[in-house]
């Protein structure tokens, strides 16, 4: 999915010894939007876009070493181990020991020779890669303006944290005219150096650049176009959180002091295999525990009571991602967590004061069909008509941020119409639930609207098997476990009059270690390309169960 | 914190180059810590601290010292800061025992087979009869006539032709004009009349049917010519009537002059299918029963070309299969082919078993042929089945490895350039070392021990070379006519063996042979032509031959003959031309060194060069080398002449399209006596404008010949081509406009240029090069004449822009000119110098540095007292520069030429805000140097607010002196407090002096007592073991001190438990 921006120059932080000026350019093709300000709360707001930073870069999908220059190695080490075989035999030991000798030598002085060059080399690299870092940022923030808060928002590079900062306006003092809206902002590694400038004793200033609207005759190349070539996948797992939110969860509220035992207990030990989760032992009433797998090891929070209801355990995983929290710790006052089950999205809202500081995190660090499991995240909720749903999103904009009670009684609709509504504009990008002040608010992530249901599905399999269990013609037979401790799930999908037999196996974290299916497509393909939609059915059947 | 003692340690061994500092410093009255860096010399160094808590002198002092001690025991030093195999068996022709045989077929034809050699046909005895031309044998093969099936007939007929006389002629005209006869036998039986015919008969057999031919061929065949013969026969075989077809048997018999070249040419082109194959099969039999190399060559090589219409029959077409079919490459196919092939309009032809036979029949009867010792017969059949074949049928040359599951080897084969012809290869490789044929595959394959490229063997390795001996002409038809590479080498190697044949060869024919482009058969004729060769009176033609032929050696001897004799040689003005104006490129350089080194009249040589200048506008436009090297000659040899050779012939020279004559016109006209500036202005424009990169030159080289005013004027011109696209020109008036800026009148036009060409620099580049062209004339041509005028703002703007010459030429005006007028560098802002030492050129950061140095005075309290505070905080950005280089510089700059007066503390905190790690070093470093006790607790308050783990670090040795006991002080740093208490998993020693700090403030009041327990509230709830522990005894402290302060504290008494 192309996004396309312009900027207007760059954004820029300009520092001196008492003054620090960030003007961020924002996006002259979408709606003017623009404010400006003083920055009060200084060191709260330097340490929250650095941890809204730090959303951006994150990239902890599993990347293989690079071992080429190892393979290399051995390769030329097995040929002379091959060469002094062959020496045994053919008593040439000594000539070829000679020719080594010579030729370690000759090694020796061609690295040797070589060794300026590929400094260089290397350095020409390292110039390149900083000079380009830009490139490495998926998608730059977003930010809006309300009435009452100005927020920012990403989405990490492996499709995985979503970060919002919002900043109402008593962050501020001396704030100028502000148009309200959404509009991307020119962002870049540079801006981050200077955000790490930002002291108490320099006045900050703090504005979304008005000028950047400004009617210019002298014409376009003044404009910095960006053309940002996003995976689908991409757009797709940002709606899944985002949207995510709007949906009920547990809500638990922890001590700055227990977010940092969890990080350092992440610290302290690192996994060499799964599981990899974290289970949330709630118990109304109770200290909240923490339960870190595979070791089992416990963290007691002994000033966060769960005030919910129900006992429950929720399991988690992804948690390395929680390190981006670290940096909030000592400017936070409490954390707030809402958990929306085992395996589904979790949201950790850090209350700065007049800030708040959201971390957004999905099931999984990977989202790739093995581990992902929230297919109905992007689920039509609420069937609400067209025109309602537009009456619903209208006035949602005319004050920009509502309750949806308040909006039912403006509107005359009964509460679960209104949800619906905002459900669907939620998933389609066009509008958040707030969860730090239980409101939604209206932002359009993109110029144009998404096209939600062609990004609804990663590909036709999983919408035949979304199809397959809203047809219930998904039979699950057997739920067992084999000696590894995976658990099996089998089961019959009839499709049209055939019926087809598909089994999998989840490991200890969820993940599909094995799967058949008695279909033509799994036949030829294995899971070379994923699994079958009927192998995909059975485990959103099973999921529907919440035997999973 | 103040620095006391410093040791700077090195270590140096191999490439290690390692560096460890050792600090004392003092943290407060009376407290000392130790701390330390070490790394790679020029990394950035790795921090840590000896002493966690403030120590007294003396054992501060015990720690450095033994921190020292322990690493100069580890080596460090302390510096002053600052096989061959058998052939074949031969194929030996000759009869073993004649008469035995004759005898033998006589007895057989008689019917008096005697019992021996029971399985021999009569029909083979018949054949062999003929093959074997037995005229006893006539008599009885007459009377066999009719006594068996049409094969007999057919065999006879065949027989007879060969052996038979004037007596068997009627009986073969019987068998001919039988209506009974099969087509075959009365085809076989004409050509066999045709051979026994007298001259006169055989006229009027051939009238006869030349009067049967359809009414459109009729005329044309009889009268000519053969191109309208040609054209009817087109038109008659388009009809499309399969039964027209059945003419071309006719003509063959014909075989006059207007017919047989449309008939060759049928046999060149016409495709091998239905209507034309069967035909051709005819021809070609008739063509090997007449002896016909031309026509039986020429198929035999459509044989080996052409691809089979169909490979495989399903079901044999022999026999009596009750079903077969062949599927056809256009995707049908024929049923019952079997019986479908014998039809008149049969939709198949020339299946590949057909092809195969036919191929091998080719081969077969030569092999006969040779058996027999019909030397005439062979070398005329192999000669015409050769002569087709050119260098283009030369196919890739293939190798195929094939493992050996056995041996474990891999054996490899090899196919030459023309393995895959079978009568070709039979006939020239027969008796070869190298190639052989092995038993049951299609190609002739190399021997192990030879591989495609090896020299070839001395030894003949044709089939029946003493055959080809007997008739040596064959041998010379060969080498004149075959374009084939393999034949030649054959054909010279056999021709060598005949000595005698060749020393009676005549002038002519060593011409022919000294002619063909084949090195070998040049070779061979400069052998036979040196022989001949008599210095005193030389055949100039012969001589030239062998100056021109394709064997470098025999041209270096012809060389050799011409050097020794040059006087007679160049006498010969045809001859001279001719050896200037040889094909060959050595030959044409030997003439021009013997021309340079011989001096003719000047009349002849006037006459020669009018002579090869005419030759030059004749020439086509593909012998360009040939015209470069003939205008070579002229010019070294003749330039005497040519100055004044007249302006049209060299205006004539400049429009032949050939682009080396043209070069030629223009490098007379650079020598000529009409000097450039009589020349009509529209010769250098257009020669400028030439397409030809030389011609340009010359052009700008006459240009540069313009007397120095008119070139002034054409400043313009100059200008654009300074900065042309192509860069040749560039380079071409280079000279010309370093000579004109030399002089002291031409400053102005220096001037004006330098601004168009920087202007050109600005501009974005037109061509690649161009933009380091015009940097480069600028720098190294015009001297930087035009730099001092240049103004700041271009030479910003130079520095700046984005081409990398640009931004050179801007760092290298920048810094000569800063150099020269002090005033002009005052002009650089900070801001401006900020830009430029972050330029990616390092001529830009060097001028960056040099402004930077000039203007030092300008960040000094004694020299600017009013704005140098304003200034310095600016040019701290300067220290953040991406560059390494410029990075050291500035390091070097703030360590060493600025003093303590020139800093103020918020300078040295901007310092240290920095992201850089080096920078903060740098900082500390000169936080630590240039301490003041006055500003210690502003340092203390802005570091304390700084991110980084090392500043908090750092922080926590100004505490004790500035924080203690000041319950205010304590609030305003809480923050700091908890960000160093959070940090997850790192900063064991500043947790360990905040916390020891914070345990020790506390009991200095109830007011920090609160503060601190607001502190230690928060940072209980730590599972670090380490932490929480000195968090409660903290707080246990706190308690007892103050009992009222809230702590989350709850005593509980200690349990006590007792035996029973």
């Amino acid at each position: 999915m192309l996004f396309e921006h312009a900027y207007r120059g760059s954004s820029a932080v300009a520092s001196t010894a008492d003054r620090t000026r960030m003007s961020f350019a924002p996006d002259v093709t979408r709606e003017p939007t623009f404010f400006t300000g003083r920055l009060r709360q200084r060191i709260e707001f330097r340490e929250a876009i650095s941890a809204l930073h730090d959303v951006v870069v994150s990239d902890l999908r599993f990347k293989p070493k690079d071992k080429t220059a190892y393979k290399e190695w051995a390769a030329r080490q097995e040929e002379i181990d091959w060469l002094a075989v062959a020496a045994e035999r053919t008593e040439v030991a000594a000539k070829i020991k000679e020719l080594q000798a010579e030729l370690h030598g000759l090694y020796a002085r061609s690295s040797h020779r070589m060794g300026p060059f590929n400094k260089a080399r290397a350095d020409y690299f390292k110039y390149l890669y900083e000079k380009e870092k830009d490139f490495w940022f998926v998608l730059d923030p977003v930010i809006t303006v309300h009435p009452d808060e100005v927020f920012f928002e990403c989405f990490s590079q492996d499709e995985s944290s979503y970060g919002r900062l919002g900043a109402g306006y008593e962050v501020f003092d001396e704030v100028g005219e502000f148009a309200c809206g959404t509009t991307n902002i020119d962002y870049s590694a540079a801006l981050y150096d200077e955000f790490q400038k930002i002291r108490t004793y320099k006045e900050t200033r703090f504005e979304i650049d008005p000028s950047g609207f400004d009617v210019r005759t002298e014409g376009e190349a003044e404009y910095r176009e960006v053309k940002i070539d996003l995976p689908d996948s991409w757009v797709r797992g940002f709606l899944q959180v985002s949207s995510a939110m709007s949906l009920p969860a547990r809500t638990l509220t922890l001590h700055p002091m227990d977010v940092h035992n969890i990080c350092f207990v992440l610290r302290r030990r690192r996994e060499q295999k799964g599981p990899r989760a974290m289970r949330y032992h709630l118990t109304p009433g109770a200290p909240v525990r923490v339960v870190f797998e595979p070791w089992e090891t416990e963290v007691v929070c002994p000033r966060s009571t769960y005030e919910g209801a129900d006992a429950e355990v929720v399991r988690v995983w992804g948690r390395r991602r929680l390190h981006i929290l670290e940096r909030l710790i000592p400017v936070a006052r409490k954390f707030t967590v809402h958990l929306l089950g085992t395996g589904m999205p979790s949201f950790y809202v850090a209350d700065l004061g007049e800030m708040s500081f959201t971390l957004g995190l999905s099931g999984w660090t990977a989202n790739d069909w093995a581990s992902a499991g929230n297919f109905d995240l992007l689920a039509p909720r609420t069937e609400v008509d067209e025109l309602t749903k537009r009456r619903v999103f209208d006035e949602l904009r005319r004050g920009w941020s509502a309750k949806p009670s308040e909006l039912a009684s403006r509107l005359n609709l009964e509460r679960s119409v209104v949800l619906g509504a905002l459900g669907a504009y939620a998933q389609a990008g066009r509008a958040i639930f707030d969860l730090n002040k239980n409101v939604y608010r209206a932002r359009e992530l993109s110029r144009e609207p998404l096209p939600v249901e062609r990004l609804r599905f990663a590909n036709p399999r999983e919408e035949s098997a979304a199809r397959f269990v809203a047809e219930r013609a998904v039979e699950q037979a057997a739920v067992g476990s084999n000696p590894e401790g995976h658990l099996i799930l089998s089961g019959v999908v009839r499709e049209k009059e055939k019926q087809l037999r598909p089994s999998l196996a989840l490991d200890a974290d969820g993940r599909m270690v094995r799967a058949e299916c008695t279909c033509n497509w799994h036949r030829q393909h294995k899971l070379f390309r994923g699994p079958c939609e009927h192998i995909l059915a059975l485990r959103m059947e099973a999921a529907r169960r919440r035997q999973i | 914190m103040k620095l006391i003692r410093q040791t700077v340690l090195v270590y140096r061994e191999g490439s290690s180059d390692k560096v460890y500092e050792v600090d004392l410093c003092e943290v407060g009255a009376g407290a000392f810590v130790v701390n330390f860096r070490y790394g790679r010399r020029g990394s950035r160094l790795k921090e840590g601290v000896k002493t966690v808590s403030p120590v007294p002198l003396q054992a501060a002092e015990k720690v450095f010292q033994d921190l020292v001690s322990s690493k100069t025991k580890k080596g460090y030093r302390e510096v002053n800061i600052q096989a061959a195999e058998t052939p074949a068996k031969r194929v030996v022709s000759g009869p073993t025992n004649r008469e035995a045989q004759t005898r033998d077929i006589i007895d057989r034809l008689r019917g008096r087979a005697d019992g021996r050699k029971q399985g021999w046909p009569l029909e083979r005895v018949i054949w062999r009869a003929g093959e074997l031309k037995l005229r006893e044998a006539a008599p009885p093969l007459v009377e066999l006539v009719g006594s068996g099936s049409p094969l007999r007939d057919y065999c006879i007929a065949w027989a007879l032709g060969w052996c038979g006389d004037a007596e068997s002629v009627s009986a073969l005209g019987r068998l001919y004009a039988s209506r009974s006869s099969a087509d075959f036998v009365r085809r076989i039986a004409g050509e066999a009349l045709l051979k026994l015919l007298g001259e006169g008969a055989r006229a009027e057999f051939r009238l006869r049917l030349l009067e049967g031919l359809p009414e459109q061929l009729r005329g044309p065949a009889k009268d000519g010519p053969a191109g309208l013969f040609a054209a009817a026969l087109r038109d008659y075989l388009g009809g499309g009537d399969y039964r027209r077809f059945a003419v071309l048997d006719a003509l063959y018999f014909i075989d006059n002059e207007h017919v047989r070249p449309a008939v060759l040419d049928l046999l060149r082109r016409a495709p091998f299918g239905p209507d034309y194959f069967q035909r051709i099969r005819h021809v070609f039999k008739a063509a090997e029963y007449r002896h016909d190399a031309e026509a039986y060559g020429l198929i035999a090589y459509r044989f080996e070309k052409e691809k089979p219409m169909f490979g495989v029959t399903y079901s044999p077409l022999s026999g009596n299969p009750r079903w077969s079919y062949v599927s056809l490459p256009d995707g049908g196919y024929v049923r019952e082919a079997h019986k479908e092939i014998k039809k008149e309009d049969a939709p198949i032809a020339y299946g590949a078993r057909t092809r195969d036979f036919l191929r091998r029949r080719v081969w077969r009867t030569l092999r006969r042929l040779g058996e027999l010792g019909d030397a005439e017969g062979y070398v005329r059949m192999a000669a015409g089945v050769l002569l087709p074949f050119t260098d283009a049928d030369a196919h890739d040359v293939r190798e195929s490895g094939v493992f050996q599951w056995q041996t474990g080897r891999t054996s490899t084969a090899r196919w030459d350039a023309y393995a895959p012809y079978w009568a070709f290869n039979h006939i020239l490789y027969a008796n070869s070392p190298r190639y052989f044929h092995k038993e049951g595959t299609g190609a002739w394959r190399c021997r192990p021990s030879y591989k495609p490229g090896d020299p070839e063997p001395a030894e003949r390795e044709e089939a029946f070379p003493e055959l080809w001996e007997r008739v040596p002409a064959g041998l010379l038809h060969l080498i004149s006519e075959s374009d084939c590479r393999p034949v030649q080498h054959f054909a010279v190697k056999a021709l060598r063996a005949c000595g005698q044949f060749c020393a009676g060869l005549d002038r002519d024919t060593l011409l022919m042979i000294l002619g063909r482009p084949y090195e070998v058969t040049a070779h061979f004729g400069y052998e036979l032509a040196g022989a001949r060769y008599r210095a005193a009176e030389p055949d100039f033609e012969l001589v030239l031959a062998v100056a021109n032929s394709a064997s470098s050696e025999a041209r270096a001897a012809a060389h050799r003959w011409i050097d020794e004799g040059r006087e007679l040689f160049l006498g010969d003005g045809d001859f001279t031309l001719a050896l200037v104006t040889s094909p060959r490129a050595d030959t044409r350089e030997f003439a021009r060194r013997l021309l340079r080194s011989t001096a003719l009249p000047e009349e002849v040589a006037r006459l020669l060069v009018v002579r090869l200048i005419a030759h030059l506008t004749g020439l086509e436009a593909a012998r360009g080398a040939e015209a470069g090297d003939i205008a070579a000659t002229l010019l070294a040899c003749f330039a005497q002449q040519l100055r004044t050779l007249s302006l049209v012939a060299v205006l004539d020279l400049l429009t032949n399209p050939l682009a080396e004559v043209q070069e030629l016109g223009g490098n007379i006209l650079l020598s000529h006596e009409v000097r450039p500036s009589e020349l009509p202005g529209e010769i250098i424009i257009s020669l400028i404008n030439s397409p030809h990169e030389p011609l340009r030159g010359i052009g700008v080289r006459l240009l540069g010949e313009l007397p120095d005013e008119s070139l002034l004027e054409r400043e313009e011109l100059l200008a654009a081509l300074a900065r042309h696209p192509l860069a040749d020109l560039r380079n071409a008036v280079r000279p010309v406009i370093q000579r004109l800026s030399r002089q002291t009148a031409a400053a102005d036009f220096t001037r004006r240029l330098a601004q168009r060409l920087l202007a050109a620099l600005l501009a974005p580049e037109t061509a690649e090069g161009v933009h380091r062209g015009v940097a480069l004339l600028l720098r190294e041509d015009l001297k930087g004449a035009w730099a001092d005028e240049v103004e700041k703002d271009l030479a910003l703007r130079l520095a700046l822009a984005p081409g990398p010459e640009a931004r050179e030429l801007g760092g290298y005006v920048i810094e000569t000119n800063a150099r020269a007028k002090s005033d002009w560098a005052q002009s650089f802002t900070t801001d401006e110098i900020v830009e430029l030492a972050g330029a990616e050129v390092f001529a830009v950061r060097q001028a960056a540095r040099t402004l930077f140095d000039l203007l030092i005075d300008r960040y000094r309290q004694a020299a600017n007292p009013g704005g140098h505070l304003d200034e310095i905080a600016r040019a701290v950005r300067l220290l953040d520069t991406d560059w390494e280089d410029a990075r050291a510089f500035f390091f070097e700059v703030f360590r060493t030429r600025l003093g303590a007066q020139d800093f103020t503390p918020g300078i040295l905190v901007s310092v240290c805000d920095s992201v850089r790690p080096e920078v903060q070093q740098l900082g500390r470093e000169l936080v630590t140097k240039y301490f003041s006790e006055e500003a210690g607790q502003e340092y203390m308050l802005k570091l304390s607010e700084h991110p980084s783990a090392e500043l908090q670090l750092f922080v926590t040795n100004y505490l004790e002196r500035y924080c203690a006991g000041d319950p205010q002080r304590l609030r305003e740093l809480s923050h700091y407090f908890t960000s160093v208490l959070s940090r997850v998993n790192k900063a064991r020693v500043a947790k360990a002096r905040v916390i020891a700090f914070l345990t020790s403030e506390a009991q200095k009041g109830e007011e920090a007592a609160r503060v601190v327990a607001g502190i230690l509230t928060r940072q209980s709830v730590t599972v670090a073991v380490g932490m929480k522990a000195s968090a409660i005894e903290a707080m246990l402290a706190i308690r007892r001190a103050h009992p009222d302060i809230p702590l989350p504290l709850d005593v509980k008494p200690a349990e006590v438990r007792r035996a029973v």
